[in-house]
């Protein structure tokens, strides 16, 4: 059974040309970055040119580029780093209701260290609404994250509205861009950023590395003590052959943007129509008019009265690997937060599945993938105990106003 | 991982579907947490025994696979004995990760709600 790889927004494949140009650094290039000596200098080059190229592919400058073990720990390092270090200042923050666990919780951390925090709501299609931005911003605001491209439904907020606004009141503006780094536009200059998180396995690279974009005068506390690597910002032995993978991959990715992201979108409105044609099924997050504003291999799907784990669990034993916001596919039984931020009741977050592709998928296997699906689906409602007209009282009433489920009975 | 008895259950759930001269008919949905599983189910009885068992389920994976256990389970079941068949027995048999205990509890509730029917 061949496998249909459509998880691309949980991790991706690591190319060949990414493996091959991090072997040396496994092997004879075994050298520390910090060292003195030869081996050093040369583990030093192959980081400080990886640094180098990474920077510019966001337009940022090398030295405003510090290694991180993850996306996540870039995130922890821009929330922490600039809430300690600005503190002086006011103990204001904001960001939204759809942000990544790596920063909502990191959030609710600073809350717990005296920090207000402001969670900004988002409309049906998961978009911030600016207004709402600077009614928050206060004179005590001393730092603003908001996520570029949302992991879950795949909206692309506008990075360089809500960045002007933070720039023209003096806040730090950090975006979380682990999914949109090489997929959609990134410039720190154009879109007005401070802090940028991005990471290497989302982009064909290697697990374990990230990075985080600080801009020139942002300043930032040190999440750990140790040695002064990372201009004394991160200590820790540079992850050497995975910085060297991180910056091949987005090389290659970046090589071929324009391609790369023409060919997801077409496969991703391939998928989509082919999914939306299974009766009472649902696209959650930007869509019609703002489908440009959506990420480019994001497919979010509610199917009616089914259970999105059961249809997980169906794909993957069909070859066909995706995500659910489920709230069986979680340990705690809650569905997910960002489907609940844009008004998704119980049933309806519970029906969703995240299909998320890459630039290695073909339309066969978009084709393959809608037949499957369709399957599936008839499988799971054939068995189905819901009757929706009897539970109205579970489908919200802002859900309500967009929520129009097509064809007949499921 | 989950097991084959699991996943043979899943796959190929025995009994779904609707009986409609049932003696008895009990209906659960889970409650608390975000879970949202459903289960109906039809039973038919002959004299004290439990003749025909038949559901239906929105559930995840555990809940169908447990659904399909029940109803292999009930099907024969003499009324008096219905205790031997309770959660525990489909968690250890599925091998239920306790994340899908709730899937046992909503088949044996479901199943019990559709006796209660059948004694009044």
């Amino acid at each position: 059974m061949k496998t249909i790889y459509l998880d691309n927004s949980d991790t991706t494949a690591m190319l060949d040309e990414v493996v091959a140009a991090m072997l040396p650094y496994f092997g004879q290039k075994y050298g520390n970055p910090i060292s003195l000596h030869s081996l050093g200098l040369e583990a030093e080059e192959a980081v400080s040119a990886s640094r180098e190229k990474l920077a510019s592919f966001i337009g940022a400058g090398e030295e405003e580029i510090i290694f991180t073990g993850s996306a996540t720990e870039a995130n922890n390092l821009a929330l922490f780093g600039v809430a300690h270090a600005y503190r002086e200042r006011g103990n204001h923050i904001i960001s939204t209701s759809i942000e990544h666990k790596s920063v909502l919780n990191p959030l609710r951390r600073l809350e717990r260290e005296g920090f207000r925090v402001t969670y900004l709501p988002v409309d049906v299609e998961g978009f911030v609404d600016p207004d709402d931005l600077k009614k928050a911003l206060s004179d005590e605001t001393i730092l603003v994250s908001i996520i570029h491209a949302n992991n879950e439904i795949g909206t692309l907020q506008d990075l360089e509205t809500l960045g002007k606004i933070c720039r023209e009141r003096g806040v730090p503006f950090h975006t979380d861009a682990a999914q949109s780094f090489t997929r959609e536009e990134l410039s720190v200059t154009k879109q007005n950023l401070d802090l940028v998180s991005i990471n290497a396995h989302k982009i064909h690279g290697p697990k374990g590395v990230g990075a985080l974009y600080v801009r020139r005068g942002i300043r930032l506390d040190r999440l750990m003590e140790g040695g002064e690597q990372e201009r004394n910002r991160r200590p820790g032995t540079e992850n050497v052959p995975g910085i060297v993978g991180f910056a091949r991959a987005a090389e290659i990715a970046m090589d071929r943007f324009e391609d790369n992201r023409q060919h997801m979108r077409e496969l991703r409105d391939r998928l989509a129509r082919g999914l939306l044609a299974i009766d009472h099924t649902w696209l959650n997050g930007p869509k019609g008019k703002n489908i440009e504003k959506r990420l480019c291999n994001n497919v979010n799907i509610t199917f009616h009265y089914i259970e999105g784990e059961a249809i997980l669990m169906h794909l993957s034993l069909r070859g066909v690997l995706v995500s659910s916001g489920s709230a069986c596919s979680s340990k705690d039984l809650t569905p997910s937060h960002v489907l609940t931020a844009i008004s998704l009741k119980h049933e309806q977050a519970h029906g969703a599945i995240r299909f998320s592709l890459s630039k290695l998928n073909t339309a066969d296997e978009v084709d393959r993938t809608i037949e499957i699906v369709k399957e599936v689906a008839a499988k799971l409602r054939g068995m189905t105990a819901f009757i929706p007209e009897e539970h109205s009282e579970l489908v919200s009433k802002k859900a309500k106003t967009f929520y129009k489920p097509r064809g007949g009975r499921g | 991982m989950y097991s084959q008895n699991y996943l043979g259950h899943f796959q190929n759930p025995r009994n779904i579907g609707e009986l409609e001269d049932a003696d008895g008919i009990g209906e659960v949905k889970h409650e608390g947490g975000g879970c949202f599983d459903w289960v109906k189910v039809y039973i038919r009885t002959d004299g004290d025994r439990i003749s025909l068992v038949k559901y239906k389920t929105r559930g995840c994976s555990g809940t169908i696979a447990a659904c399909s256990l029940m109803s292999e389970l009930a099907t024969g079941l003499v009324l008096s004995e219905l205790d031997s068949l309770n959660d525990k027995r489909l968690i250890d048999e599925l091998n239920l990760p306790e994340r899908k205990f709730h899937s046992a509890e909503l088949a044996v509730k479901a199943l019990r709600n559709a006796v209660e029917k059948v004694k009044r």
